[in-house]
């Protein structure tokens, strides 16, 4: 069986993004994104320097830089940096040295569907464009 | 962060995929022991005491039998045995060669059973071993010794026999009726009655006889006297008879002069008187 190669997205610094990014592998942002990055599977690194203005949802969370949104992380997530949101998480959880949290940090047990009005929103979103 | 970095952080959220590789997990596995292998020494062992265990009661019930009828056999052997030597001792006796012997001693076995019987009856006692000290008393018995004598009993016999008849002749009731033992005795009746007392010469007779010959008047009388009372001599020393048999032939042509012998014999003490 042969292994499948690294697949990873670099956003370097000095990028700026607006709009939401989704992706199904990982991705490392040392720039800014305005609006939601979901990644599907991997490691969604959001290094230091980078910002992220909107939700963040991967299935392995690394926080080192900011967040102004929601976290949700369906496996590890490890936070270094400063998160003005909520935190979801399904695994396990680390906090680092330089870890700043501005909300609630909640444990689910079973991963679950919230904001189903995002989605509505992009269906209209997407029948308002056609 | 350069990348490199970056990499090695990717690097270990992602997921490794899972490899199987049998032809590289089977070569890298340790060698199975054979199944024959060494350890089928003990299971062999175990199997083999629990086979024991299992068959440990039958086994012992069948030693037990074993034995109970090794005992037995040995038992009827004994038994048979004894039988044997006792049913089959007449038969040993009864060679060709003593063929007429074995004749004339039935009429003479049939007056002793003794010799052909146990001295007592036998018992199951006497077939124990273990108290006898493994001589039962049958053993003391010699089948040999059972059957030699018979031969040996058969010569009495024939003078047992005599001797009773002679013993109840000589009782005073027949003492005129003597001619009846000496008719019985056919070498003995050819001869005449009166020669009878010069047959049975012995020392007792011989002193009769010098009595007789010490005086003349009485001579007459020691003439007469074996004619008057014959039967009386051979009564009284019949047992004797046998020894005075060969004497017969010798005295025979000696009996005319039985007479003159007599005197000559204890001459000294008639010459007293």
């Amino acid at each position: 069986m042969k292994s499948q190669p690294l697949n990873v997205t670099l956003l370097s610094t000095g990028l700026s993004i607006h709009g939401n990014v989704i992706l199904d592998h990982g991705l490392s942002s040392f720039g800014i994104v305005d609006g939601s990055v979901v990644s599907n599977s991997g490691l969604l690194h959001i290094g230091q320097g980078g910002m992220v203005k909107g939700q963040v949802e991967g299935e392995h969370v690394r926080i080192d830089g900011t967040v102004e949104g929601d976290v949700h992380a369906r496996g590890v997530l490890e936070i270094n940096g400063r998160v003005k949101g909520n935190v979801y998480y399904y695994g396990t959880i680390r906090l680092g040295p330089r870890a700043t949290l501005e909300g609630q940090i909640k444990r689910k047990s079973e991963l679950t569907i919230e904001n189903s009005s995002n989605v509505q929103q992009l269906s209209r979103a997407a029948a308002g464009n056609a | 962060m350069d990348i490199r970095e970056i990499q090695a952080l990717h690097a270990q959220y992602t997921a490794q995929p899972v490899i199987i590789d049998l032809s590289r997990h089977t070569a890298a596995m340790p060698m199975l022991p054979a199944p024959e292998g060494s350890a089928s020494g003990s299971l062999s062992a175990r199997a083999l005491m629990s086979r024991m265990r299992s068959a440990g009661r039958p086994a012992l019930l069948a030693l037990a039998i074993a034995a109970i009828a090794g005992a037995g056999g040995v038992s009827a052997a004994r038994i048979w045995q004894a039988m044997h030597t006792t049913a089959h001792v007449p038969h040993d006796a009864q060679t060709p060669g003593r063929s007429a012997p074995a004749v004339a001693q039935q009429p003479a076995s049939a007056d002793m059973p003794v010799n052909a019987a146990p001295p007592r009856p036998l018992t199951s006692g006497d077939l124990d071993t273990a108290l006898t000290g493994g001589r039962t008393p049958l053993s003391h018995v010699d089948p040999k010794a059972l059957a030699a004598p018979t031969p040996v009993i058969v010569a009495p016999a024939h003078d047992v026999q005599p001797t009773t008849v002679t013993q109840a002749a000589a009782s005073p009731i027949r003492a005129t009726r003597a001619t009846v033992p000496a008719a019985q005795t056919p070498p003995q009746a050819s001869e005449p009655v009166a020669t009878q007392p010069a047959q049975r010469q012995d020392p007792a007779a011989a002193r009769v006889a010098a009595n007789t010959a010490a005086s003349p008047a009485s001579q007459a009388e020691s003439a007469q006297a074996p004619a008057t009372r014959p039967a009386l001599r051979p009564i009284h020393h019949i047992k004797p008879h046998r020894e005075a048999v060969p004497s017969v032939t010798h005295d025979v042509p000696a009996a005319p002069s039985a007479q003159p012998t007599a005197p000559a014999a204890k001459s000294g003490d008639v010459q007293l008187f």
